[in-house]
């Protein structure tokens, strides 16, 4: 697949604060690329420079062939020329204007008339299901009416690539649940190339074909949903996405087996974990990291008497799933799983990670 | 005890204290506010025998001056907007050339009295003797360059004064504007200048016609510019009728008020509009949040923006203190350059030998300091009682407090004048404290929305935890809320302080020699004839100003630190 | 046309000014006047006199009786200001002046009639003829006369004006004429004698001529030396000959046909807070010394006193031609519309 959009070696900031530092990624027609990462990441930024709403200090941009930034041509295509749509965190509706107008705007703006436009706006207000609201001021909506103007109006006009900021978080978890799932029906129906930005993980996973993780104005990580999920390469991306249990171990090989090795987190905390670090004998320092939810709870004195034995320290209960902490010498484990009477602050536990759960992390 | 449908924020104790305060406050807004316009009616339709049209069909009958009012004001109005709404979107929203200090100073002419504005124009204005026209004479060979002693002398020099107004306004709706309105527009097709005039203009409207009514509202009764520049034409506006037909002899006492009447119509009836047109669309724009502005960079056109704005700050303030200075230094008025010398001869004269000055100095200065602190405190307790209570008498003491917006000043002070001048009971008539009523009743809508604007931005939740912790009602108010508030009281004090020092409309009809003010010593040096005494008492009176200016910025650095 | 009964009267005193030295009878102050005045303490002293020479005088009075405040109670303006300020306060019975001194005979004589003045017949009354005061109400402590002047150095004696008429002359309208406007007591003097000499036409004719209007004598002066108008026709006439104006170019003109005069009476108010000090200041402003230092030395106008000579550089009066309301009923009664019937002519 070829790229659609390409951002090289984006760099950007304000004075002398860098926001976004050498970024490089790629998105294909009709793919769904999220920007997910913490507060400050820089995220927003790089969005915003694809946009046009800022310019980058240095790299290149390039959609459907076209260059809109170099920084060593000197070539920045202004906003209204790049041939995009954008859905905004606080909607940006025009409350001086109808609903009708505010969908139709990129038509106004191009010369076309109502007349003509009409069609394009409708069939794009009923995607949303706000056809009844058309001739309605647009300051008269509901926060969750508003956020589907703006979606509608991002659709209306074809464009080439439509970007999102953060556009569910003024909503509430229900109304996400159910815009997530609209948004997903809208992208199947039209086909629309997506670049969108979260900090919310399971947003990120729900909507995305491929997720770039990003830290501190650089890109941790990127990839496909359940790449990432299953093999986060740092701490920093493996935590974002729930990982909770990361320790600091040392490998050692194990003689006769090259496809495991041991990692041992403490003297007494040992866990075996597929091999695709260590190839010499000697020990390794490294990181371990392991999901709560694969984490096996047993009571002591149940057979078979595997695991690394610890004391329940804090238990709580949260309907669907339970949250156990369990402390193994100087090591505290997190697990999730059905809530089970029997395990209760105090009690004796053995618990045990499959190996191919256990993921080693670079820094 | 606690009163659950006051949300447990006031005891029984301090339910009765507000409701004497909310009283209290009530009776003394009305007998300021309401009272002046009653007089003010009275006088308008009765004559010494009693119940009279006469007055009314006499202004009636003053088409001239009627229509010259009406121009001038939408003149002024009209031009004062665009500058001062251009200015704004200049400095505010595009990357002109050194910006923040053109904001400082485009507001600049706020603190200069437009008498003085006016008389320095006039200057150099006169069609004949006019500094400017002499310039051109001799220099560049072309007679009656400028005659600033016409209706459009009087725009000019008026609308000078006011662009500070709506370039406040705006830039404050365009900073308070949330920048991703434009961006929308702008990714989704629109140039910088489609998205100006169709979403930024557009949400401005408010904010435009706010300070355009408010404009308006101040020319029609607007006395000391056509005072200075409209009478030596035989040129009259309501303001200097009102002035004349009191200081004629015998007085034609109800014409004057039947002049106020008229105005105080015009005005309410454009008030009532105006919130009756921007009530149907309300645009939730203005939140409460400070937004980093997103400033447009439009290249080389921008140096064009700030020669712009440079020329409007030499117009209203450069030239005229210039002149003002020079006058005040010059040993007697003449362009002969070899003729002229300079010393302090004049600034001896009106300091050590002009009678009034000393008096007139204490008296702006005890009554500026007298406003501002009533002002404030009546500011604070009312919009206390407007945003913090549900007293039944809020919306009252709102209406009230903002009813002198649609009052020239001189309408009050003609208000003020009759209730107190038979009101034995309070002798105030002739004494500083009528000049006080005047000007505090004129001031109230600042201090008010001014208190409103701090306690709205203070949470309420902070002064709760006050009172949850223990603390009093009082105690609250002078631990928490009058702390927090501090900052916009001082501010709001300030403005207060220098805008009564200026204020002439009010004391004009006001004023005895013992009462005298800056403003009147001004006008009367004026009158006199004594143009260098008049241009050094000037200076003086924009001395004070600027020092208290100063002082003032100087504190609010130090207590940010 | 004729001035029947104000010439015979004006010969009179112009012929006592000129022929008749008077021994003044040194007036001595009444002990209690003194007393009286010692015990109030202040006076008020209401006048349209510019603020810029009267302090000589009111130091002058000071000196004489050093108990007296004089400066507090003080209050100059134009002549429409004072009036109307002291008319209100009479009105509500709040009155805080004691003497009133404006350019303007009208007020007095109203209110003479309707009883707001205090009767009081001052020792220095015999050095006044009989018309040149009202009933022990009023006195005329100046004679201000209306003349014409324009400045040497921006207009050429041969083009000045001559005679009233003159300035209907072409080469004057559009703004080349000052004149002070209906508040000035000069103003309401000299146009109602002019109506009355020379025609409503020519009002109109002058209003047709678009003068500049002007608050007062000072301002009017002013504007001449800067040259901002050619010719000033509503000029009280000291102002003409004062050092500085004479210094600048101004040159006064008597006008042909006559001079208009504008009396400025001295009153006590009936009500006024202080009526001791009052008198003693009457006396004063009345007396040889007091009258000669106001009228001759600071400013330069005639006094109605015999013994008092015009003041230098002046023509005496009775070269000045000059002349007087002749119905004195008729010119009360036009004062009460003159601010109206000046703007039928002069406003825009």
């Amino acid at each position: 697949m070829s790229a659609f959009l390409e951002v090289e070696h984006l760099t950007a900031g304000y004075g002398p604060l860098v926001a976004v530092e050498d970024v490089t990624f790629a998105v294909s027609q009709g793919e769904h690329v999220t920007l997910l990462g913490p507060s400050g990441c820089g995220k927003t930024t790089t969005l915003r420079t694809i946009a046009g709403l800022e310019t980058p200090k240095s790299g290149r941009i390039v959609i459907d062939g076209k260059v809109i930034f170099d920084a060593d041509e000197g070539r920045n295509v202004p906003p209204e020329k790049r041939g995009l749509a954008m859905v905004f965190q606080s909607y940006a509706i025009w409350p001086h204007m109808s609903v009708f107008d505010n969908v139709g705007f990129g038509f106004r703006v191009r010369g076309i008339g109502r007349r003509q436009a009409r069609p394009a706006v409708e069939r794009a207000l009923s995607l949303v299901t706000l056809s009844a609201v058309a001739g309605r001021p647009a300051s008269a909506l509901s926060g969750g009416q508003q956020q589907r103007v703006a979606l509608a109006r991002a659709i209306a006009y074809e464009s080439k690539v439509l970007l999102l900021d953060e556009p569910m978080s003024n909503l509430d978890a229900q109304l996400r649940t159910e815009m997530r799932e609209e948004l997903n029906d809208l992208r199947r129906q039209l086909g629309f190339t997506a670049v969108y930005v979260t900090h919310d993980q399971e947003e990120a996973f729900a909507l995305s074909d491929r997720i770039v993780v990003m830290r501190g104005g650089r890109i941790e990580q990127q990839g496909a949903p359940s790449e990432i999920y299953c093999a986060p390469k740092t701490s920093f991306v493996a935590a974002f996405l729930g990982m909770k249990n990361i320790f600091d171990a040392e490998l050692y090989p194990i003689s006769g087996d090259r496809k495991m090795v041991e990692a041992r987190l403490a003297p007494d905390v040992v866990l075996r974990v597929l091999n695709s670090w260590i190839t010499a004998a000697a020990s390794h320092p490294a990181r371990i990291g392991f999901r709560p939810i694969d984490v096996r709870l047993e009571t002591a004195g149940a057979a078979p008497a595997e695991g690394t034995p610890g004391i329940v320290t804090r238990s709580l209960f949260l309907g669907d799933v339970a949250h156990y902490y369990v402390r193994s010498g100087p090591i505290e484990i997190c697990a999730h799983g059905r809530p089970r009477s029997e395990i209760v602050e105090g009690r004796a536990v053995r618990w045990s990670v499959d190996p191919d759960r256990c993921v080693v992390l670079r820094e | 005890m606690c009163f659950e449908k006051l949300g447990c924020r006031l005891s029984a104790a301090d339910v009765s204290t507000e409701r004497l305060v909310a009283l209290g406050l009530s009776v003394v807004l009305t007998l300021l506010v309401i009272s002046p316009l009653v007089a003010v009616t009275i006088a308008a339709v009765t004559d010494p025998a009693g119940l009279s049209a006469q007055p009314f069909i006499a202004v009636l009958g003053a088409t001239r001056t009627i229509a010259n009012t009406v121009t001038i004001a939408v003149g002024t109005t009209l031009f004062a907007s665009i500058v001062g709404g251009a200015l704004a979107l200049f400095l505010a929203r595009i990357n002109t050339p050194s910006r923040a200090l053109l904001s400082q100073l485009v507001t600049l002419p706020l603190y200069i009295t437009p008498l003085l504005t006016a008389i320095a124009w006039s200057w150099l204005g006169s069609p004949r003797g006019g500094l400017i026209n002499i310039f051109g004479r001799q220099v560049l060979g072309v007679d009656g360059l400028l005659n600033l002693q016409t209706s459009g002398g009087i725009i000019f020099v008026s609308a000078l004064a006011y662009v500070p107004l709506p370039f406040l306004l705006v830039s404050a709706a365009l900073r308070g504007m949330d920048p991703s309105l434009e961006e929308s527009a702008r990714i989704h097709g629109a140039t910088t200048f489609q998205s100006l005039r169709l979403i930024t203009l557009p949400l401005m409207l408010p904010a435009i016609l706010g300070s355009a009514l408010l404009v308006f509202v101040q020319t029609m009764g607007l006395f000391s510019v056509p005072a200075v520049l409209g009478m030596p034409s035989g040129i009259y506006v309501a303001g200097t009728e009102i002035y004349r037909s009191l200081n004629n002899f015998p007085p034609r006492v109800n014409q004057a008020a039947a002049w106020g009447l008229l105005l105080l119509g015009i005005t309410s009836l454009l008030v009532w509009m105006q919130t009756a047109l921007l009530n149907r669309r309300s645009f939730v724009t203005i939140t409460g949040k400070a937004y980093r502005p997103r400033i447009l960079e439009i290249g080389s056109t921008r140096y064009a923006l700030a020669v712009v704005a440079w020329l409007y700050i030499t117009a209203a303030v450069i030239l005229p203190l210039a002149t003002l200075v020079w006058a005040a230094l010059v040993n007697f008025i003449t362009v002969d350059f070899k003729l002229m010398s300079f010393d302090f001869r004049h600034f001896r004269y009106v300091l050590l030998e002009y009678p009034k000055t000393y008096l007139a100095m204490e008296n702006s200065i005890i009554l500026g300091i007298a406003t501002a602190t009533v002002g404030c405190a009546l500011g604070l307790g009312t919009s206390w009682i407007i945003v913090r209570t549900r007293s039944r008498l809020r919306l009252y003491l709102d209406q009230v407090s903002m009813f002198p917006l649609a009052v020239p000043s001189m309408v009050l002070a003609l208000g003020v004048l009759w209730v107190y001048v038979r009101a034995t009971w309070l002798p105030i008539y002739g004494t500083i404290w009528i000049l006080l009523v005047a000007y505090v009743t004129h001031y109230i809508p600042i201090c008010v929305r001014a208190g409103s604007g701090a306690l709205r931005s203070l949470h309420v939740e902070l002064e709760d935890a006050a009172r949850i912790t223990g603390a009093s009602w009082t105690k609250m108010l002078r631990w928490i809320t009058y702390p927090l508030t501090r900052p916009t009281l001082i501010s709001t004090w300030t403005l207060l302080f220098i805008l009564s020092l200026q204020e002439i409309s009010s004391s004009i009809l006001l004023y005895t020699s013992r009462t005298t003010v800056l403003s009147v010593a001004v006008f009367d040096l004026w009158e006199a004839g004594n143009v260098n005494a008049l241009a050094a008492l000037g200076v003086i009176q924009l001395a004070i100003t600027f020092l208290v200016l100063l002082g003032f910025l100087q504190f609010r650095r130090e207590i940010r630190v | 046309m004729t001035r029947v009964n104000r010439r015979a009267i004006l010969k009179g005193f112009l012929a006592g000014a000129l022929s008749l030295r008077y021994l003044e009878a040194a007036a001595e102050e009444p002990l209690a006047l003194v007393e009286g005045a010692k015990k109030e303490g202040m006076l008020a002293f209401a006048t349209s006199v510019s603020a810029a020479g009267f302090p000589k005088f009111m130091d002058a009075f000071s000196a004489r009786y050093p108990f007296l405040d004089v400066n507090s109670g003080y209050y100059s303006a134009p002549t429409g200001r004072v009036l109307a300020r002291v008319n209100a306060e009479v009105n509500s019975g709040n009155l805080s002046f004691d003497v009133l001194h404006v350019a303007n005979l009208v007020p007095f004589l109203t209110m003479a009639r309707t009883g707001h003045l205090l009767s009081y017949h001052s020792p220095e009354l015999a050095a006044y003829p009989a018309d040149a005061h009202g009933d022990d109400l009023w006195t005329t402590a100046r004679i201000i006369g209306v003349i014409m002047a324009y400045n040497k150095n921006v207009l050429s004696p041969e083009q000045a004006p001559k005679a009233w008429v003159d300035i209907l002359n072409p080469q004057f309208k559009g703004r080349k004429l000052i004149i002070q406007d209906a508040a000035a007591g000069t103003a309401f003097n000299q146009m109602y004698i002019l109506e009355k000499l020379l025609g409503t036409e020519f009002m109109q004719k002058w209003g047709a001529q678009e003068p500049i209007i002007v608050a007062t004598a000072a301002q009017l002066i002013d504007l001449l030396v800067r040259g901002e108008a050619l010719v000033g026709a509503t000029v009280d006439h000291f102002r003409a000959f004062e050092p500085d104006a004479v210094k600048a170019g101004i040159v006064a003109v008597y006008p042909k046909e006559g001079m208009p005069l504008a009396l400025a009476p001295i009153a006590i108010l009936k009500d006024a807070p202080h009526p001791n000090a009052a008198k003693l200041f009457v006396d004063f402003a009345l007396s040889h010394d007091g009258n000669t230092l106001l009228a001759h030395d600071i400013f330069n106008v005639y006094s109605s006193r015999r013994d008092v000579e015009p003041p230098v550089g002046q023509l005496p009066l009775d070269q000045t031609h000059p002349l007087l309301p002749q119905d004195l009923a008729d010119y009360e009664k036009a004062a009460a519309t003159f601010p109206e019937h000046f703007d039928t002519f002069f406003k825009s």
